[in-house]
């Protein structure tokens, strides 16, 4: 398995934040009540995670370790406060949607871990292609649970009504949990069962 | 081997240069940012009217001074007040008295009648508290339709009724207000 391949199933499967990691739960949570909410949320974070992953591994050298974290915050702030003045210059609605839980990208565990676990030790290159992907199984994840939460929660996707038949519960915080737990079991028993099947068939290989 | 530890004011020093740097560096970026993607008073005010007068092209026409109106001050507070190319007012205004002594802030669009303010549209000014009153439609709806001699006080959406009450407050200053203008 090539370096580019090994980021892109890290950061989509192996180590996909939302249901292998459990971070960034907060927006997961509070966010997925409409699929649209989740693709804003989640390409947010992604351009985030690809502008400071970038940044961090640049200035890896430079940035002594003792204040490496707060100087870490200062340049996820910048780049979470352009993409909020960006989103209230371009696309009012979303920024509306993503209310409190746009500047809190700053405080997301998923930007905050890459930085300090992949881009302040590796190259460019590869840290960019980390915040890559790690964004977009974030993006997918939660736009996934959006999607289930708003089909169920609303009869609707992306706000095209399907049928009136609606379950509340799934619109509620409750319904996020439940959602969210359901996905975490179907996501990580998957998984378990395909590297089951991998090492069985590597046994039978021997 | 052993390693050699640096003083502690040489890394003191470069610590600080490093964080002064990035700083100057990412405030400088904000600001060329903030001036491309600012968005003006007058901008801000068209996207209430859009809200509140879907698929009707209606725009600002004249902006009223407010600083004269000092009635109704405990319960509420007029921001600004503008004319609309339509007729209608439209009241920028903080309803007080909300929960935990909170207020909220929203934009009544008030239509006038033979000399009656009429409650046009009501609409929450933003979004970013993420409150259970930003995620009310229908409530603001009730509103519609609601004149100076109407009872106010019964429009309570359940489980936010301190926080409807700050709705009715900022509601009536707007009727209020508009009625002292037209001189209802």
């Amino acid at each position: 398995m090539n370096k580019f391949s090994k980021i892109a199933s890290n950061g989509l499967i192996k180590e996909n934040p939302t249901f292998k990691l459990i971070l960034g739960t907060c927006p997961t949570l509070a966010l997925t009540t409409a699929a649209f909410n989740g693709i804003g949320m989640g390409l947010a974070v992604t351009f985030v995670l690809i502008c400071s992953n970038v940044l961090i591994s640049l200035l890896k050298k430079v940035i002594p370790s003792n204040v490496r974290i707060p100087a870490y915050i200062l340049i996820i702030a910048t780049f979470v406060t352009i993409v909020k003045l960006v989103l209230d210059k371009f696309i009012p609605s979303l920024y509306d949607a993503l209310g409190v839980y746009l500047p809190l990208i700053v405080v997301n565990c998923i930007i905050l871990g890459r930085a300090e676990s992949f881009a302040s030790k590796n190259p460019v290159t590869d840290s960019a292609l980390d915040g890559l992907f790690m964004g977009l199984g974030f993006t997918v994840s939660i736009t996934l649970m959006g999607a289930v939460r708003e089909i169920l929660g609303a009869g609707a996707i992306f706000g095209f009504k399907l049928w009136d038949f609606s379950i509340d519960f799934f619109a509620s915080s409750a319904g996020a949990f439940f959602t969210y737990a359901i996905f975490i079991a179907l996501f990580n028993f998957i998984l378990y069962k395909i590297e089951q099947k991998k090492k069985l068939s590597l046994l039978e290989v021997k | 081997m052993a390693t050699i530890k640096k003083p502690f004011w040489k890394s003191f020093v470069t610590s600080l240069i490093v964080m002064i740097s990035i700083i100057v560096v990412c405030g400088g970026v904000l600001a060329i940012v903030n001036d491309l993607c600012k968005v003006s008073d007058e901008e801000r005010i068209q996207r209430a009217i859009d809200k509140i007068y879907v698929d009707t092209d209606v725009s600002l026409e004249e902006t009223l001074d407010v600083s004269t109106y000092d009635k109704n001050q405990d319960i509420g507070e007029i921001k600004a007040c503008y004319v609309l190319s339509n007729g209608d007012y439209l009241v920028h205004v903080t309803g007080k008295k909300g929960y935990s002594n909170g207020s909220i802030t929203l934009y009544v669009s008030v239509s006038v009648d033979n000399s009656f303010a009429t409650v046009k549209k009501t609409v929450l000014d933003n979004y970013k508290g993420q409150t259970l009153m930003s995620k009310l439609t229908d409530f603001y709806d009730r509103f519609s339709g609601k004149t100076s001699s109407d009872d106010l006080t019964d429009i309570v959406e359940a489980g936010t009724t301190r926080s409807s009450q700050a709705v009715q407050n900022a509601v009536y200053c707007s009727i209020d207000y508009v009625n002292t203008v037209i001189g209802g």
